[in-house]
């Protein structure tokens, strides 16, 4: 999947988070990392790919198509090929661990052996595998994030927005992490991340871009 | 096809287990506010079955009739042409009384049963008309047929007809307006507890979204809430009619909360049930869905 901000411009509900006049192309494949300072507008970036708000200035375009234009129906298709993972793990606490991450696979419509296969073989590749039938309300933050990660990894999308998900992770699992989404990149997932500027995150072969009060610049 | 089937059943399968996962664990003040709202409409449903029972003694037991008293010197064919001027006046049934018909209802009706008394009666007509008559109908048919010759004095139930319609029009609109007030009292019930539940349901919205569920079927489980609570209500509360109607002797089919005596007639004494159940659902399927669309705003992202 292709995803292009033409001229974007976008403020969140406060008003207080502006992006001007973004432009930016995420070509189908490729690994894109944008750091910035607190309240420069990078989880606007994700929430204007990801369909969540509209931008008040320019375009976004997925495979070309405004994104504007897509009625309901495609705006769900469009969000169900894409991953967001937050900073702050959003997990189901009246689920177990392999609910929450087999929960996005029961409501595409997936069979219950592939659901089991594909959230068995997330846990595993996070570590988390003998967590399966925990409550995730008793679990560290740590945890519960590599819980997210598993939720989207098991998923499969064609496109992954991470949103400065090292923040809760130790360096075991840091690097844990780089290597998963290097590899889920090179399986032909688009991936954006954004990250805070004082956690900036080297990653072999990913496109660093900064953002300054909103303007987008190489870095 | 079949992945769409099983998307479809597996997001009704979810619907439901929350619903009943939410119901369980707001239970308290679910229960709460299920009994308060049932022991406040009780009031009202029971003086709205008060006047259903006024509206079925004024439907049933008031017809329109006249009673026309002839001429003791009139003649046969007087009367016989007495009779068919009233039959072209539309369905009215008329019935001629014979002077010792008359004199024994006379007598029966100051609980003499046996006389032998030389009073001289005279041919009596009573007339019935139907009972929706118009009332000015009533009213011009009765003075047409008393302006006759042949008539010595005449009587109607003209003005009890004016005062029972009156009553049945008070019962009406006390029903209507009860209803009513019932529809909002359930709708603001429902709004209230609706917003309570999907504020501590909001923790789990976040995760909702983030696994792909459009607000549309998250807000799915709370309307189920409000159906089965509905239900509820409205079975608590046909279930307490029926326990009034039975202390108070009261046949239970003519026992409504609507003026459906007709329906109950024939033979459909179920139709307040459902519309019962029907209203009150409806009212809180509606508070529910007003107040998940207040909160659709506040879901935000981080």
């Amino acid at each position: 999947m292709r995803i292009e901000f033409l001229n974007c411009s976008a403020k969140n509900r406060t008003g207080y988070t502006t992006l001007n006049g973004i432009n930016l192309t995420l070509r189908e494949g490729s690994f894109n990392i944008v750091s910035g300072d607190d309240k420069s507008g990078k989880s606007l970036l994700l929430y204007l790919a990801y369909g969540l708000i509209k931008s008040t200035d320019g375009m976004v375009l997925i495979d070309k198509q405004p994104l504007k234009n897509f009625n309901n129906k495609r705006l769900i298709s469009h969000q169900r090929d894409m991953a967001l993972i937050t900073k702050n793990p959003e997990l189901i606490d009246r689920l177990n661990v392999f609910d929450n991450v087999s929960l996005p696979l029961r409501i595409r419509g997936i069979s219950q052996d592939e659901i089991n296969h594909r959230a068995r073989a997330a846990l595993k590749e996070l570590d988390i595998k003998h967590l399966e039938f925990a409550s995730p309300k008793n679990l560290s933050t740590g945890v519960r994030q590599r819980i997210c990660i598993a939720r989207f990894v098991a998923l499969r999308p064609k496109v992954l927005l991470i949103n400065d998900i090292f923040f809760h992770l130790n360096s075991k699992e840091k690097q844990m992490i780089d290597q998963l989404l290097i590899g889920l990149n090179e399986a032909g997932a688009t991936i954006l991340l954004v990250t805070d500027i004082t956690r900036i995150h080297r990653i072999e072969g990913a496109r660093f871009l900064t953002l300054w009060r909103g303007e987008l610049s190489p870095s | 096809m079949i992945s769409r089937l099983l998307e479809i059943y597996r997001l009704q399968q979810w619907s439901l287990t929350t619903a009943v996962y939410l119901l369980r664990k707001f239970k308290l003040s679910n229960s709460v506010s299920l009994i308060t709202i049932f022991c406040v409409i009780l009031i009202p449903v029971t003086l709205v079955s008060i006047s259903n029972s006024i509206l079925h003694i004024v439907q049933k037991e008031t017809s329109p009739y006249s009673y026309f008293i002839f001429k003791t010197d009139a003649l046969k064919k007087d009367i016989e042409s007495f009779v068919g001027i009233a039959n072209e006046l539309g369905e009215i049934k008329v019935e001629i009384l014979s002077p010792e018909t008359l004199k024994n209802q006379f007598f029966e009706s100051l609980g003499i049963y046996s006389v032998d008394s030389a009073l001289v009666f005279p041919y009596a007509a009573q007339v019935t008309y139907p009972p929706n008559i118009v009332l000015e109908d009533f009213k011009s048919n009765h003075e047409l047929m008393s302006n006759r010759q042949v008539i010595k004095s005449a009587e109607s139930n003209h003005q009890l007809i004016t005062r029972a319609r009156i009553v049945e029009k008070v019962a009406i609109g006390f029903m209507v307006v009860t209803l009513f007030i019932i529809n909002i009292f359930c709708t603001l019930v429902s709004f209230v507890s609706s917003k309570n539940v999907l504020f501590l349901y909001s923790t789990e919205i976040k995760g909702l979204i983030l696994s792909g569920l459009t607000l549309n079927t998250i807000r799915r489980p709370i309307i189920l809430c409000s159906v089965i609570n509905g239900i509820l209500l409205g079975v608590c509360l046909y279930s307490a009619s029926i326990f009034l109607a039975v202390k108070s002797n009261y046949f239970i089919n003519e026992y409504l909360f609507l003026p459906n005596q007709k329906l109950s007639d024939e033979g459909y004494s179920e139709s307040p049930l459902v519309f019962l159940v029907l209203m009150t659902t409806l009212s809180f399927i509606l508070g529910s869905i007003i107040a998940s669309k207040q909160i659709k705003a506040k879901i935000v992202i981080e």
